[in-house]
């Protein structure tokens, strides 16, 4: 076991240590530079230059690399030269918006996933079970921003019930909680709606793997009342391979949904990636990139050690 | 409307605007105000930084000049220097251009230190520190062009250039630049350091302008508070929020949702805002601003672009009257140099009465064309010698309006024979291109100001900054110099003739700009004046509207 | 109750005629390949049939309702939604079915080689292949969009980097698995060159797989190419994709465009689920490979 996880961390690492140069490459490789975000308009070539060699984006590729390494290994990430901030301050303030986001859909939807598959699996072969997978099959199909944009124009254009975008009621100087679950309320039944596709179509193969099973006839033969089966033997048996789909889904309640974040206007990790991809702004694209494959690697190892420690029986690679 | 704006005079001011308030009853407080930022210029982006040396985009600006005031108020509306904003209190030049006197009005800091001629020289000695990463670094020739700076008493300092210019043009474009800033407070920090704290509210603690920043969202909105120490025209409202929008349809959204308490009316979707519950418009006069296309005369792979006869076929090409009325709705203003006729303070006469060497007429730009040795190919594409006339464009993406103006451009073009083809691209994209003398791009759409004392050594001369298609002319050269040497207007005027019929880049029409606004904020209009400054006093609010 | 827990095998049998019952045993994938059909033809036919000038501006017609004159309405520019829509169908199938097609082809490539060759080179290519699946596959399209020229060729490739990674896993992991099967050995015995064996042996065991995955990459591709579009790098305009039509009406959307957002996200959608049911349904008939 111990050792499992030793080779794992170890080829994860080389792993991660492959994504964040590939990062790098691309991101230096990409003509302009965050100083002509900075400069705007008086991005001369003089300005420009000057800016680099404050910046230190004029030494050579390796040894920006090199040093890049240095600072991570001190715990600094960087600094964002085109927000001017330090980038840890950044990527928290922008992650505590994507994780409340995130985590409430998540919730939601695990709830949501757990109710649908059990009757997915318990109905098997008759009709609401087909219209369930049928609902699901729609539903996975459904492009985010399709969604996003219909949300919008039934909830908050024809229907002024929620806010279009943004993250909370600007004009109160102490905005109330109410003011931040009704600027959530459509981003996350987007991120809801799709979610539960696969989420309840995933546990509901689950459920019916598990009626099928030895132990549920010997149980009702046995004489045991049906509920009890359920909710107590097979509800826990099925959750596990939801755990790791939750666990494979983690580098996502991370970073968030680009597409989402951006249609929403809600401030979020995703789309502060979107934003320094385009302005080229180096040192916080790289520390996301960094989180997210860190977070890859977290969880899927999680996903695993969890599924070995519910069923020895399960096999790792 | 986009956001890409020249920056010559760092100026930003609260408007001497004539103070028309018909319409204002006694005023109310408003409470929170909440607008969007580039409301009553362009569209909105973020504010990253409020330090006024190193403001690079028009947002940082206005709100960097919000928390300090400039030495010379400049009214971009009527182009005059408005001395009741100003820190200055009077400027001479006994000699005539060489040497400037400076007076300074009593004027104090946010924490009471009154405002000196130490924090002049503390600003100019910054200003060469940040070297050409300064924001304002060759406008008006600054820093160079300053042979010394000289206290003579705390409230007077002479400034000693290098040679004798247009004394209009450095007051405007280089004195204008040296707003104090406040030694007391920054002194101790390197330039490395306030580099560094450029967005920090907590840096900017001591302001002597109208408004002090509380918190700055990094993405998402800035806000304000009145500055209780503000020796200027009061403001009436408890707190000033600006918001940092991604597109033009969040604005109009945001405004129609109460969120926002104006916002800039898109002109695309002009017959949807014309008649919604509890808001009205409010047409603003055309701003500094003109649209252009920018040539790269070092591409050989355009090598048309250096025949004047083609330039100007093109300017003859373009309807600007059918663009103004078709994409504007009327609502903006044909150019065909570089200066707006309004106000008509620099035009040249022959301007003031309507006379442009160059103007819509599709017959002489076809003759043109012929004259400079074209004729159509099989395709319908004049060519002469086996080059085409085709050239690829770049504009910026996102804004219908731009993409709008390409395309009549692009059928304007095709219409005498010369083939436009179209790139979008980033703003980042753009501007690194545009700056590397060595890259491969063709045309570009951008805008450009014509602010303070419109002469043309950033944007025409030979190597110039702003000069980014590498057009290089020796006449336009020695006019340029006149215009900011020669004493009175001739130089300017002469200068100005010239590159309208040079064309240098293709000037184009400006849309002006509409602000959707709450029915009970008035002043709407004197809030904001042609190059963007805002005047925060103006907006006054009656009864219904305070909200809190 | 008790029968409820036993799960039914299979669905039971039609009343009506046979045709009805082989329609209906095998409705999810009929139902894919018949929504697929209806995607093809308005993308791929439908444009050449439909007239107007997708980019002829209109301004007098702007944000037009849909009408007589205007089927579909019209775009804040007053263009012809519907044939924008068909242009835009046109635009987006031409890039993401190559795209598909080149991701489908180096996935299996790519897997082949890795579980068919020496035990380091396959680690070493399965870690790469960790890295680049760790990556989110925005950022790469954001990053080479800004690089490159946005041409349909460009674009295709571009998008061709984004689903083979899980292909590619899933082609070596069943290669592994067979390498050390019986028919693999006995070809090896006799000769047969690692080529060989991979095109003979091991891709048509694996063919059931592949063709499942193809058609969910199809579905991919397509959302991928959307989606950039959406976030404005894909087409160059005037051209337009479904993506950016939806971008651009998402823009107005204060003004209740339904016509604008309705159309190019059902159609996304449309070709989406076609990919979807399509697999699902070979999924239903040749069970989970192996």
């Amino acid at each position: 076991m111990i050792r499992m996880i030793t080779t794992r961390l170890a080829s994860s690492s080389l792993s991660i240590v492959i994504l964040v140069t590939l990062v790098f490459v691309m991101a230096h490789l990409t003509p302009g530079g965050p100083a002509y975000s900075i400069l705007g308009m008086k991005a001369t070539a003089s300005s420009v230059a000057q800016l680099n060699a404050r910046l230190g984006l004029d030494a050579p590729l390796w040894k920006q690399y090199a040093i890049w390494w240095w600072h991570l290994l001190h715990g600094q990430l960087g600094y964002s030269y085109l927000l001017n901030r330090p980038v840890g301050q950044l990527l928290w303030q922008y992650e505590r918006n994507t994780l409340v986001f995130y985590i409430s859909a998540i919730v939601i939807s695990t709830a949501l996933s757990i109710g649908l598959g059990l009757l997915q699996g318990v109905y098997y072969g008759r009709w609401p079970a087909k219209l369930i997978s049928a609902l699901q099959l729609g539903f996975y199909a459904l492009p985010p921003f399709f969604v996003a944009a219909m949300l919008v124009l039934w909830f908050a254009v024809q229907l002024p019930l929620f806010p279009a975008s943004g993250i909370t009621d600007l004009r109160a100087a102490h905005p109330s909680i109410g003011a931040y679950i009704a600027h959530l309320a459509l981003p996350v039944t987007t991120i809801t709606l799709l979610t539960v596709a696969s989420l309840s179509r995933y546990f509901g193969e689950a459920v019916r793997e598990e009626l099928g099973k030895d132990y549920v006839r010997t149980a009702m033969a046995k004489g045991v009342s049906f509920p009890s089966i359920l909710f107590r033997h097979v509800l826990r048996n099925a959750l596990r391979p939801l755990v790791t789909m939750i666990g494979l889904s983690f580098p996502y309640i991370f970073t968030g949904g680009v597409i989402v974040e951006s249609v929403f206007n809600y401030p979020g990790l995703g789309w502060l990636m979107w934003r320094s991809a385009l302005s080229q702004d180096y040192p916080v694209l790289i520390a996301i990139v960094l989180i997210i494959g860190l977070l890859t690697v977290i969880g899927n190892l999680l996903a695993d050690l969890v599924n070995g420690l519910l069923d020895p029986r399960a096999s790792y690679e | 409307m986009h956001r890409a704006l020249k920056f010559t005079a760092l100026a930003a001011a609260l408007a001497g605007a004539p103070l028309a308030h018909a319409d204002a009853p006694a005023p109310d407080n408003c409470g929170t105000i909440v607008i969007p930022t580039g409301v009553g210029v362009s569209s909105s982006a973020d504010v990253t930084s409020m330090n006024p040396l190193l403001v690079t985009s028009l947002y940082n600006q206005q709100a960097a000049s919000l928390l300090y005031q400039p030495l010379i108020w400049l009214n971009a509306s009527t182009a005059q220097i408005d001395w009741s904003r100003s820190i200055a209190s009077a400027v001479t030049t006994p000699d005539n251009g060489t040497t400037y006197d400076v007076t300074l009005r009593p004027w104090h800091w946010s924490d009471g230190v009154p405002v000196t001629t130490a924090d002049v020289a503390y600003t100019f000695r910054l200003i060469k520190a940040f070297g050409t990463t300064y924001a304002g670094y060759g406008a008006g020739g600054m820093p160079d062009i300053v042979k010394s700076l000289d206290i003579i008493s705390p409230t007077q300092f002479r400034v000693v250039l290098t040679h004798r210019v247009n004394p209009t043009w450095f007051i405007y474009n280089g004195l204008s630049q040296l707003s104090p800033l406040p030694e007391h407070s920054w002194g101790q920090y390197t330039t490395d350091q306030i580099f560094q704290t450029q967005s920090s509210p907590s840096f900017f603690n001591v302001v002597d302008g109208p408004m002090k920043a509380v918190r700055l969202d990094i993405g998402l909105d800035l806000v304000l508070v009145p500055n209780p120490a503000y020796e200027g025209p009061k403001v009436h409202f408890d707190r000033l929020i600006f918001k940092f929008l991604d597109s033009t349809g969040a604005a109009l959204q945001g405004v129609e949702a109460g969120d926002l308490d104006m916002a800039n009316a898109p002109l695309s979707l002009w017959g949807a805002v014309q008649h919604l519950p509890g808001l009205k418009l409010t047409i603003l006069p055309p701003g500094n601003d003109y649209n252009e296309i920018v040539l790269n005369f070092r591409n050989k792979q355009v090598p048309f672009f250096r025949d004047v006869r083609v330039r100007q076929a093109m300017a003859d090409a373009i309807d600007q009257d059918e663009m103004v009325k078709l994409i504007d709705h009327g609502l903006g203003v044909a150019i065909y140099a570089p200066i707006v006729p309004v106000p008509p303070t620099f035009l040249s006469p022959e301007m003031k009465a309507g006379h442009y060497p160059v103007g819509y007429d599709p017959a002489k730009a076809r003759a043109l064309l012929r004259e400079a040795g074209y004729s159509p190919g099989p395709d319908g594409i004049m060519q002469k010698d086996g080059e085409k006339l085709s050239f690829t464009y770049l504009m910026l993406t996102g804004d219908p309006l731009i993409q709008q103006i390409a395309e009549v451009t692009q059928a304007g073009l095709a219409k005498i024979g010369i083939q436009m083809k179209v790139r979008e691209i980033e703003f980042n994209q753009m501007l690194a291109l545009l700056n590397n003398p060595q890259a491969d791009w063709q045309a570009a759409a951008l805008a450009e100001s014509d602010g303070g004392y419109p002469s043309g050594e950033e944007l025409f001369g030979t190597g110039s900054a702003m000069n980014q298609g590498g057009y290089s002319d020796p006449e336009m050269d020695r006019l340029i110099k006149a215009s900011t040497e020669a004493p009175g207007l001739s130089g300017l005027y002469a200068y100005e003739n010239y590159a309208s019929a040079q064309q240098p880049v293709i000037f184009q029409e400006r849309e002006q700009t509409v602000i959707l606004s709450r029915d009970n904020l008035h002043g709407v209009k004197s809030f904001v004046d042609a190059a963007g400054n805002y005047y925060p006093d103006q907006l006054t609010c009656t009864a219904e509207g305070a909200k809190s | 109750m008790s029968e409820q827990i036993i799960p039914a095998q299979g669905l039971p049998a039609a009343p009506l005629g046979s045709w009805v019952a082989w329609i209906t045993q095998r409705s999810t994938l009929v139902a894919g390949l018949a929504i697929a059909g209806l995607i093809l033809f308005i993308g791929f036919v439908a444009p050449f049939l439909y007239p107007p000038d997708p980019f002829a501006i209109h301004p007098d017609h702007a944000l037009q309702a849909p009408s007589w004159a205007f089927p579909l309405g019209a775009d804040e520019l007053g263009r012809d939604e519907l044939a924008l829509l068909l242009s835009g169908g046109f635009a987006t199938l031409v890039v993401a079915l190559p795209a598909a097609a080149l991701a489908f082809i180096v996935g299996i490539a790519y897997g082949l080689t890795a579980g068919l060759g020496p035990a380091w080179a396959d680690r070493v290519m399965m870690r790469l292949l960790d890295a680049i699946l760790a990556l989110p596959s925005l950022i790469i399209l954001i990053f080479f969009a800004s690089l490159v020229t946005l041409n349909d060729t460009s674009l295709i490739l571009l998008l061709g980097l984004i689903s083979w990674p899980g292909l590619a896993r899933l082609v070596r992991n069943e290669t592994r698995a067979q390498r050390g099967r019986d028919f693999v050995l006995a070809a090896e015995q006799l000769g047969g060159g690692r080529f060989y064996i991979a095109r003979m042996h091991l891709v048509r065991v694996m063919a059931p797989v592949l063709v499942v995955n193809g058609t969910f990459m199809i579905g991919d591709s397509i959302f991928a190419f959307s989606a950039l579009s959406f976030l404005g790098l894909g087409v160059q305009p005037p051209q337009v994709s479904w993506g950016s039509l939806l971008e651009s009406a998402l823009d107005i959307i204060a003004l209740d465009p339904w016509w604008l957002i309705l159309p190019p996200g059902l159609l996304v959608f449309g070709a989406l689920l076609a990919a979807s049911l399509t697999g699902q349904g070979l999924l239903q008939r040749w069970g989970n490979g192996r």
